[in-house]
């Protein structure tokens, strides 16, 4: 028998309602942690969204790196360094202002154009099931080793792979350095008055 | 997988400069931590050795570049043709003048990471100008911006450099996520990432269909290449940064992010107009406006706020804006006109890097004594301290007025050229008003002029040995800018 609740749509406006609220609250709290923390939640609805989009490697992905990764590591550092006067930021109200403004009339804009797209909406239920169900990860690891699964004429992402792992060493040694400053022999006003 | 291993091999072999240079940026990244010891201290003169093996490489890679097919070859990720071949050898000629700007403008402790963080910004720059991707676009874009954050960082570490490294790291960071948003825009669109299939899906779609994605799209990539134009509204951070970094870290800033930027544009653009624009290569009507707009904003503000500046570098922040503003003329008009408005960009982009870099070369080349020239007081009366360096400088200050018989003159009347000769009334309006920006610049770029010859030297004449290497940089930078007067066909032939 039919399910009264069509169950995928749920599940969106669940998980988008999630992310929504969430990134709102972002903007609106003045406190960095709890800033930190809705950014925690959002993302994570936002991983749902690719679940339920049948990207289950980005989905994944999303956990992984930005969940568990980046976001932990944001708690941590605001936690570690941020002294009384940073752990609340005030905005004024014609910041505040500004920012709904230009919010508001971009999302408008960008909201108009997706649905002036005809392909993107008016799926029937009967249609979204036919969508063959495809599996993202071995796919997308074969590409980054140069090898593509849909259409083999076509060279992979090898170099692509390479340059990232260039752009990664370049991250490290720029990150080094700049961690290193308070222990540097050169001298490094900035944090030594502070 | 012999297919795969084959394709990966010929994917290579187009890109073999970039390897020579990938192979120097790992030797000096791995090796160079290795000879500073745990205290901090490095062997003296360490920096030139590093200096003559980044120049090796990059000599090797520039033979590479004599020796490679210029034909069009196509791969999924890159694709070479004229336009690569012409911007590589731009970014390779202007790495080698860089390195030699470079040469006292840092220490020998971070010298290895700084030539190395130098060489991937121009291995960046021609992975740009190869790509024919977005994802290798976007990659390489980054790969220009982030060793940019170290330079800037590695090349002076007081509290102003620090201030200017961090605006530069937050504005490029977000350059880069509009970048990336409208990139993304675009794949929603067409649901492909290489440049072909792109064209294919747009020239194939329906009449008008997804057109407001496709310009929000467009709108995005543009604010954020803006940025790396430093063309207005994106400049805040030109001035500050420039004012606080080194000769060549300002060197690197005033040219390689506008070649970037530009060739970025240049494989961008058409796909605005992607219907009737793809063949000849210009905008559609609405982003014509835009980017009509953003050129008269950037040439004007850039020139206008240039004229209060009695800070050198500042001065010459402002002169790095106004001159995106000219340029940003040459994608207006696009390649309807006779004079094409691709290859007066092409042309402008070559003779504007021979002027700034010859400038900052020439600024920093007495910084031996630790004097670098930075204000207006220190350039007065230069002609009788130094009056070689004042009458190279006079050269380049020259070639930015866009006087004969300098480079810059031929550069300007080009792309005056290029809107006068598009016949409409747009065209008319904008040569005019560069006509008019040009004679704004002149005021302040013989003011400067005027300071080292015609006024009394603050300072008694004391000799200053040289640092010979910005010194051969600017001189280099000089003499092209007068040869290229003379015989402008040999790097006009060479434009695709």
């Amino acid at each position: 028998m039919e399910d009264p609740i069509y169950w995928p749509s749920f599940f969106f406006l669940l998980f988008s309602a999630i992310a929504c609220a969430f990134a709102v609250a972002v903007v609106v709290t003045p406190n960095v942690v709890r800033m930190a923390f809705y950014l925690v939640l959002s993302l994570a609805a936002t991983a749902g969204l690719f679940f339920l989009a049948g990207a289950d490697f980005v989905g994944a992905m999303q956990i992984m790196i930005y969940v568990g990764g980046t976001l932990v590591l944001l708690i941590f550092g605001v936690m570690l360094t941020s002294q009384d006067r940073f752990i609340s930021m005030k905005t004024s109200n014609f910041e505040l202002g500004m920012a709904t403004g230009v919010g508001v009339c971009l999302f408008i804009l960008l909201a108009v154009a997706a649905r002036s797209i005809p392909e993107w909406h008016g799926l029937t239920a009967q249609q979204v099931a036919e969508i063959p169900l495809e599996p993202t990860a071995a796919p997308l690891g074969m590409g980054l080793l140069g090898a593509r699964v849909d259409s083999p004429d076509r060279s992979g992402y090898l170099l692509i792979f390479e340059i990232i792992s260039v752009h990664l060493l370049v991250v490290l040694v720029g990150a080094a350095y700049l961690a290193r400053a308070r222990r540097s022999r050169s001298g490094f006003s900035l944090t030594s008055d502070g | 997988m012999p297919q795969v291993i084959e394709q990966i091999r010929s994917t290579a072999t187009l890109i073999v400069p970039e390897i020579v240079l990938l192979a120097a940026v790992c030797a000096l990244f791995l090796v160079g931590p290795f000879l500073v010891n745990e205290a901090g201290e490095a062997p003296a003169g360490l920096r030139k050795r590093w200096g003559f093996l980044s120049l090796f490489a990059l000599v090797v890679a520039l033979v590479a570049w004599c020796d490679g097919d210029h034909s069009l070859v196509q791969n999924g990720l890159f694709r070479i043709d004229g336009l690569v071949w012409y911007a590589r050898g731009l970014s390779l000629i202007a790495g080698i003048l860089l390195v030699l700007v470079l040469w006292n403008q840092i220490d020998d402790v971070h010298s290895a990471e700084a030539y190395a963080c130098l060489l991937s910004i121009v291995m960046g720059t021609n992975l740009v100008a190869a790509a024919n991707d977005l994802i290798s676009l976007f990659l390489a874009l980054e790969l220009v911006s982030i060793p940019t954050y170290v330079l800037l960082y590695l090349g002076k570490r007081d509290r102003i450099g620090g201030e200017a490294t961090l605006k530069y790291f937050l504005l490029s960071i977000f350059s880069s996520a509009l970048v990336l948003y409208g990139m993304s825009w675009l794949y929603g669109v067409t649901g492909t990432t290489n440049f072909t299939m792109i064209r294919d899906a747009l020239v194939n779609r329906a009449p008008h269909a997804g057109e407001g994605l496709l310009e929000i799209s467009f709108a995005l990539i543009l604010a954020g290449l803006c940025f790396r134009l430093a063309a207005v509204p994106f400049h805040f951070y030109a001035p500050d940064v420039f004012q606080g970094t080194t000769a060549s870290n300002a060197a690197l800033l005033s040219l390689i992010p506008k070649v970037v930027g530009f060739v970025a544009l240049i494989h961008l653009i058409p796909l605005s107009g992607a219907t009737d624009g793809w063949e000849r290569w210009m905008p559609d009507h609405e982003s014509k406006l835009l980017l009509a707009a953003l050129a008269v904003a950037t040439m004007f503000l850039g020139n206008l706020m240039a004229l209060r500046q009695s800070h050198i570098y500042r001065l010459m922040a402002y002169s790095s804006i106004a001159h995106a503003g000219y340029m940003l003329i040459g994608l207006v008009i696009g390649d309807t006109a006779p004079v094409g408005g691709r290859e007066a960009i092409l042309f402008y982009l070559a003779t504007y890097g021979l002027m700034t870099i010859g400038v900052f070369a020439l600024l920093s080349a007495r910084a031996g004594d630790g004097q670098p020239l930075k204000t207006d007081a220190d350039l007065r009366g230069l002609s009788r301290v130094q009056p070689m360096i004042a009458v190279l400088l006079a050269v380049c200050l020259f070639s930015l007025t866009g006087l004969p018989p300098t480079a810059g003159f031929l550069g300007k009347l080009n792309l005056f050229l290029t809107a006068w000769s598009d016949g409409t009334q747009l065209g008319h309006v904008l040569a005019i008003l560069m006509a008019l920006n040009a004679a704004i610049g002149a005021y302040y770029y013989l003011r400067l002029v005027a300071l080292m010859f015609l006024e009394p030297s603050a300072a008694e004449p004391q000799p200053v040995r040289l640092a010979w290497a910005p010194w051969l940089a600017g001189t280099v930078c000089a003499v092209a800018s007068i040869a290229l007067f003379v015989a402008p066909q040999w790097l006009w032939d060479s434009i695709p």
